[in-house]
């Protein structure tokens, strides 16, 4: 029972040992840590993600592509006809958007 | 009409658009292009391993790449008003709107705290 505890194993050799496994299971092996960049390489790929954000424009129709499908249905969106509306009378009472600077 | 940015992208469609939002966008199809391009100086220019000449190579092409391929200039912005303050995450909504939205019943699971 002694003998097992006298004979541990050196430090070079567990140092063999991590290296070994670490080849074994595909990880990385830097035991001082010396600054390598494989952070950088081992990270994913941020892009796809980061597009995404405002949406896919394909995910969903819009009123403006109905619109475009079926002319012959003549569709009117109420929204727009109302936002028309109020910019008309705006402009007769005087009061539409500044014009825009050309300089 | 000529296109404000150097690079044609399609405009979102299921988001409150403003001239704000757009350079976003163009930011983010830009940074989602040169990624590759980036990722890999970026790793030359840390690599201590390397030679210092060719890290400060790596560094200075990566200085001169445009700002609008740098994942850092990338705002989360508020996709119902164009806002980029007090942007939550969860929603992507900023607060003013989520709470609009959220009294409306537009989000679903979400009602007025009290416990």
């Amino acid at each position: 029972m002694s003998s097992i505890l006298r004979k541990l194993p050196t430090k070079e050799r567990l140092q063999q040992l991590k290296k070994l496994s670490s080849s074994i299971f595909s990880e990385t092996y830097n035991p001082t840590c010396k600054r390598n960049g494989g952070q950088i390489l081992k990270a994913e790929l941020k892009g796809p993600e980061v597009l995404k954000y405002y949406g896919e424009n394909s995910s969903m129709p819009t009123f403006k592509d109905f619109k475009n499908w079926f002319p012959e249905l003549k569709l009117v969106d109420p929204r727009e006809t109302h936002r028309l509306k109020y910019i008309a009378i705006r402009k007769l009472r005087n009061k539409g958007a500044p014009k825009k600077k050309s300089s | 009409m000529v296109f404000r940015f150097p690079v044609k992208f399609a405009i979102p469609k299921h988001a409150h658009v403003n001239t704000r939002v757009l350079r976003d966008q163009h930011k983010r199809v830009q940074f989602a292009e040169h990624e590759v391009t980036r990722n890999a100086l970026r790793y030359i220019a840390r690599n201590t391993e390397l030679q210092p000449r060719v890290r400060l190579e790596a560094q200075l092409q990566l200085s001169t790449m445009p700002a609008y391929t740098s994942y850092t200039t990338i705002k989360n912005r508020c996709v119902g008003t164009g806002k980029a303050r007090s942007v939550l995450s969860d929603f992507k909504l900023n607060r003013t709107d989520f709470r609009n939205k959220a009294r409306n019943g537009s989000i679903p699971g979400v009602k007025v705290a009290s416990w």
